[in-house]
């Protein structure tokens, strides 16, 4: 899944690195099944209103959202931000986590 | 699923009825010259200050300086305040970065020096740490919030006051969490200055608060220009509150503020009601497990929480993503006081609620924290 936009977020804390990432389509079944293959951990709460979802990758980059909806919240691990974020795009890429 | 606003802490919604059609009316109508208007022109300002003189229960309307935000009038109460030379700057740990940043910048600047006091676990500040740093540092001026923005225990403001003036000290009170909610008396308890913002519990609109300057202080602007009135003049002119309405001011806003002003004294909050609200929530998460900061006295309706095994972060997303609920997460612009409430570095969950929240949406609030800890 190629990503449209990529947007870097702000909040309180010093040295985060988080973005947006917002697709054309929305994010469904097929999305999670692949984050359970690159993550090291990934769970999704089918018991929400709308179903939450969680990986951690093995660098430490997070990757959270809801099913249903076009964007996903990446923070990528202090000390490794760029390399970790171009390794995520990488992995984004059709074939990427293949 | 419809909306659960719990971030009234941070801007009040809804806001008060009419606020928004008389923000409209104002842009839509012909601005009238300003210094010329007359009797019948509409003057939001004007109303503004009588209404907020009357609220803040003091005589002079004039001395009611308008600004954009809290922020702006504690700059103006900071920057513009007599400083001697090697001040201290008293505040406390649980204020907001628009009390310390300001403060920091003048430390930064060799103005003054700042001290802090410390706050128990519920958020409120120790009175014999108050009282014993008071006597210590003597300082020029005791800078400080009526409530904290982060756990919502509201201080004894009077006693604090009583304290400072005692030690000699002029007094800035932060009352951005509380007026418009809590009793706000600056005569009776005799702080010098009162900052506040409009778009929180007095329900107006977003670019709204003020300054309150006791005849007592003489504050020096720090943004000076054109006034429409004694334009010959080199200086500002001297009288309240010419002497520092510099620009053209946002009349639209004010007259939004104006309209939640009257609203709010035709239709006073149920303090009550609202207080067992927050305290239903407290219960209520408290009883699934989730930590909730100290609860005691005196309280705006504002919680600060965690939740086991999930990071702050993450039971925000959650809360929002999947519920609906728009809580606020992180450290809520005031960093010094989280180690003392028992939060992390991640800071709190912090659910704030206003006049208009329903029994149901508490319900739901707490329904979906259980579900997010099942």
């Amino acid at each position: 899944m190629i990503p449209i936009e990529c947007k870097k977020l702000e909040d309180c804390f010093i040295s985060r690195s988080a973005y947006h990432y917002r697709f054309e389509e929305k994010l469904g079944d097929a999305f999670v099944d692949w984050l359970e293959g690159v993550s090291s951990a990934c769970s999704c709460r089918r018991d929400f209103p709308r179903p939450f979802f969680n990986a951690a990758l093995p660098d430490g980059t997070q990757v959270k959202g809801v099913l249903g909806d076009t964007v996903i919240k990446v923070v990528y691990p202090d000390g490794s931000a760029e390399e970790s974020k171009t390794n995520f795009e990488t992995l984004l890429m059709p074939g990427g986590g293949q | 699923m419809t909306v659960v606003y719990a971030n009234n802490a941070a801007t009040a919604w809804p806001k008060a009825p009419g606020v928004d059609q008389a923000v409209a009316e104002k842009i839509a109508a012909i601005p009238i010259h300003p210094g010329r208007a007359g009797f019948d022109a509409p003057d939001p300002e004007t109303d503004c200050r009588k209404l907020l003189a009357r609220l803040l229960r003091v005589e002079e309307a004039n001395r009611i300086l308008l600004t954009v935000n809290a922020t702006h009038a504690l700059n103006i109460a900071l920057h513009g305040f007599p400083w001697r030379p090697r001040a201290v700057a008293l505040t406390t740990v649980a204020d907001h970065n628009a009390v310390l940043r300001p403060l920091y910048f003048l430390q930064k600047h060799g103005k003054i020096r700042v001290e802090h006091v410390d706050v128990d676990a519920s958020g409120r500040v120790d009175m014999e740490k108050w009282a014993f740093a008071l006597k210590k540092h003597r300082p020029q001026l005791a800078v400080f919030t009526h409530a904290s923005n982060v756990t919502g225990s509201v201080n004894p403001v009077e006693e604090m006051c009583a304290l400072a003036k005692s030690a000699g000290s002029a007094i800035l009170l932060d009352v951005s969490q509380t007026m418009g909610i809590v009793e706000v008396l600056p005569q009776q308890w005799s702080a010098d200055m009162v900052a506040f913002t409009g778009h929180k519990y007095l329900l107006g609109p977003p670019g709204t608060g003020g300054l309150y300057v006791a005849p007592r202080i003489d504050l020096e602007p720090v943004w000076v220009g054109g006034t429409g009135i004694l334009s010959a003049l080199p200086d500002m002119p001297p009288d309240l509150p010419a002497r520092f309405d510099a620009g053209t001011p946002n009349s639209p806003a004010f007259a939004g503020l104006a309209r939640a002003l009257l609203w709010q004294r035709e239709h006073p909050p149920s303090v009550s009601e609202i207080e067992s609200r927050a305290r239903r929530l407290a219960e209520g998460l408290l009883s699934l497990g989730v930590q909730v900061t100290e609860w005691r006295g005196s309280h705006t309706p504002v919680l600060s929480c965690t939740f086991p095994g999930c990071s702050v972060e993450d039971a925000g997303e959650m809360l929002y993503l999947s519920f609906d609920i728009i809580c606020r997460t992180g450290l809520h612009c005031a960093p010094l006081i989280h180690r003392h409430i028992g939060a992390g570095s991640q800071g709190t969950v912090r659910f704030s609620l206003s006049r208009f929240t329903a029994d149901e949406e508490v319900e739901r609030i707490i329904a979906a924290a259980g579900r997010i800890l099942a």
